[in-house]
């Protein structure tokens, strides 16, 4: 529930991994909106989050400002200010978590044992991810898998699922409904709020399977077996906060390895995809008990 | 301490690996990180066999041996080892050789 303090209205205040914050603005449909795309975030109590400032120009209709803290005021069109938002939330997460190493990684679990698909941006991973979850698969991250340092769990990052143009066709029973009055504000992305779907999310899951996706448009379902020192290598590559203690994530991620199976994955089929994903993902707790 | 040239390491030479250097092992693959120039390296089964065997007291004459003995004999491994410990030596992973210029 909003608190509204004379002309600004509040989002909830949550947690996107180590970094707290809630947002004001002057738009209560803004408000709302926020409030949907962060409601799979941990709430925390609003002193101990900062505030972000949001806040549309009286003297035209197509500009916003943005501040956070002292860091300064951002003007421009509203879609580039509320692209900058989600993008500062996404990026003080990664700087601010420090007692966990960070991956550029989707991930999604199943009773308790969890799939982490590392890969840059275009890859293909929010994409694969929002497949699982359509596929009864429960939430961890589009972006962002925290690591503990002994390798043996992954933390949720629940953000709201960014969808790019390209998948909008092959997801688009998760198109949002935004109320015509956001027009203005929204960047050509879809945020798909994780509490759409019934399983929601999970806090916290073991690590069970490695897969790297990569997308190629007609080159069908590719699997690709890869040492586990191989994957190492690739994850130290993917990882947000490697450089900042590089001998202690590598004896971490080497544990977090030698607890998963690992594979390169090429796809051009999203459902083919997630069905192999899927048997990987047997295959693994099978033979791995 | 003065170093040497990775190729003037030869068989009689008893190599040990710097303790700066971060290992770890899966499934007999050893992933290396070199904080002299923040460098990843794998070292295949060979070469994660030697790594461990690179503790300042066995001649590379030994780690010859001791090689065949785990792999077998092939024609050149005393020249395939000592290449394996010499390129070792030229990224920079062992005591008193002096690595390569990047």
């Amino acid at each position: 529930m909003a608190t509204r303090s004379r002309d600004c209205y509040r989002t909830v205040p949550v947690a996107a991994l180590g970094h707290r914050f809630y947002v004001e603005t002057d738009q209560a449909s803004l408000r709302d909106y926020l409030d949907e795309i962060f409601a799979g975030l941990p709430r925390v109590t609003r002193r101990d989050a900062g505030a972000y400032r949001l806040i549309g120009r009286d003297d035209t209709a197509d500009m916003a400002e943005l501040s956070f803290g002292d860091e300064g005021v951002l003007a421009g069109p509203r879609q580039q200010v509320l692209a900058t938002l989600l993008w500062h939330i996404n990026a003080t997460a990664v700087e601010r978590t420090t007692s966990f190493m960070l991956l550029h990684a989707a991930a999604a679990a199943r009773d308790g044992d969890a799939v982490v698909l590392p890969a840059p941006m275009e890859s293909g991973k929010t994409t694969l991810v929002a497949g699982l979850l359509r596929a009864g698969w429960t939430y961890l991250t589009d972006e962002a898998t925290a690591v503990s340092f002994d390798g043996a769990k992954l933390i949720a990052y629940p953000k709201a699922l960014s969808v790019d143009a390209g998948s909008w066709e092959v997801l688009a029973d998760l198109r949002p409904t935004v109320p015509s009055e956001l027009d203005g504000w929204l960047p050509h992305q879809w945020q798909v709020s994780p509490m759409q779907f019934p399983q929601g999310r999970a806090m916290s899951a073991r690590p069970r399977l490695v897969v790297f996706p990569g997308y190629v448009a007609g080159g069908g379902t590719v699997v690709t077996p890869m040492t586990r020192a191989d994957a190492l290598l690739q994850l130290t590559a993917c990882s947000f906060s490697f450089h900042r203690d590089r001998p202690t994530h590598l004896e971490g991620l080497a544990a977090f390895v030698a607890a998963s199976r690992c594979y390169r994955l090429q796809v051009d089929d999203l459902e083919d995809a997630v069905q192999t994903v899927a048997a990987m993902f047997e295959d693994a707790r099978q033979e791995d008990g | 301490m003065t170093e040497i040239t990775a190729d003037r390491l030869t068989l009689e030479h008893a190599p040990k690996r710097r303790p700066e250097v971060t290992a770890v092992e899966l499934d007999g693959e050893a992933v290396l990180y070199a904080p002299h120039d923040q460098s990843m390296h794998k070292l295949d089964r060979l070469g994660t066999f030697l790594w461990n065997c690179l503790d300042g007291t066995l001649p590379i004459a030994a780690l010859v041996e001791d090689a065949k003995a785990v792999y077998g004999p092939t024609p050149a491994i005393d020249d395939d080892i000592l290449a394996y410990v010499q390129d070792l030596g030229r990224k920079g992973f062992l005591v008193g050789v002096a690595a390569d210029e990047a």
